[in-house]
């Protein structure tokens, strides 16, 4: 899958494809409790600079454990 | 290969759906079907990592009904399906006196980065109520496990 978008309404955030915004992966819904578009926006930023590392490929990498 | 091993498979064939009339849930456009292996690489409490259509995608079977979910977790993007196991989880509610009860059984995914645990039938993050993950159509035609979806859109 290709670099990630956040796609947002007065109800929810919806992380999808940047390149076909109508191919969600994750929903966020917004409540007061919970911010939706800072998690949707984090989710975006990792995947994102994970497909431009330069090890983002590798079976290593991709099955890393976490930071 | 173990059928409860996670590593991402190729799919074995790929479709498009306008050919048997298949339309995606809402409707609005057609989706590609990606076979991705025998009912028997699938047997009932397994779970398997699929590549389709350039995504990886988590393939379960819990008794006998398909779930596919995208392999990548919402909190830190970790892959979500390649937990080892799929189990059930702990919930303790004032019907039950405050005790734990272990609930969903066979329906919760771990993930294996940093636990954050997932209904798999519904996508429901169980820590998170705000947090839902995409299901992907599913189904068994002729045998062999079938995932849609929906066919990219046209370059403009």
């Amino acid at each position: 899958m290709g670099p990630l978008a956040v796609d947002e309404d007065d109800e929810r955030c919806l992380v999808v494809d940047a390149g076909d915004e109508e191919d969600w992966v994750v929903r966020f819904d917004k409540s007061d409790e919970f911010p939706a578009r800072e998690w949707a926006d984090n989710m975006v930023t990792v995947y994102n600079h994970r497909l431009r590392s330069p090890q983002a490929g590798s079976e290593a990498a991709r099955r890393a454990a976490p930071p | 290969m173990r059928a409860d091993e996670t590593t991402a498979t190729q799919p074995r064939g790929t479709r498009d759906a306008s050919q048997n009339g298949r339309q995606n849930g809402d409707g609005k456009r057609a989706t590609r079907d990606h076979v991705v292996g025998p009912v028997s690489e699938f047997p009932d409490g397994s779970h398997r990592v699929v590549d389709v259509g350039g995504r990886q995608i988590g393939v379960f079977n819990i008794g006998g009904t398909f779930h596919a979910l995208p392999n990548i977790c919402p909190h830190q993007t970790g892959p979500v399906c390649e937990a080892k196991r799929v189990v059930g989880t702990l919930r303790a509610t004032e019907e039950t006196g405050w005790d734990p009860e272990w609930v969903k059984d066979g329906e919760v995914l771990v993930c294996p980065w940093h636990g954050l645990e997932y209904h798999i039938p519904t996508g429901q993050c169980l820590a998170f109520p705000n947090i839902k993950l995409r299901r992907y159509d599913v189904s068994v035609e002729d045998g062999q496990v079938v995932v849609h979806l929906r066919a990219k859109k046209a370059s403009k």
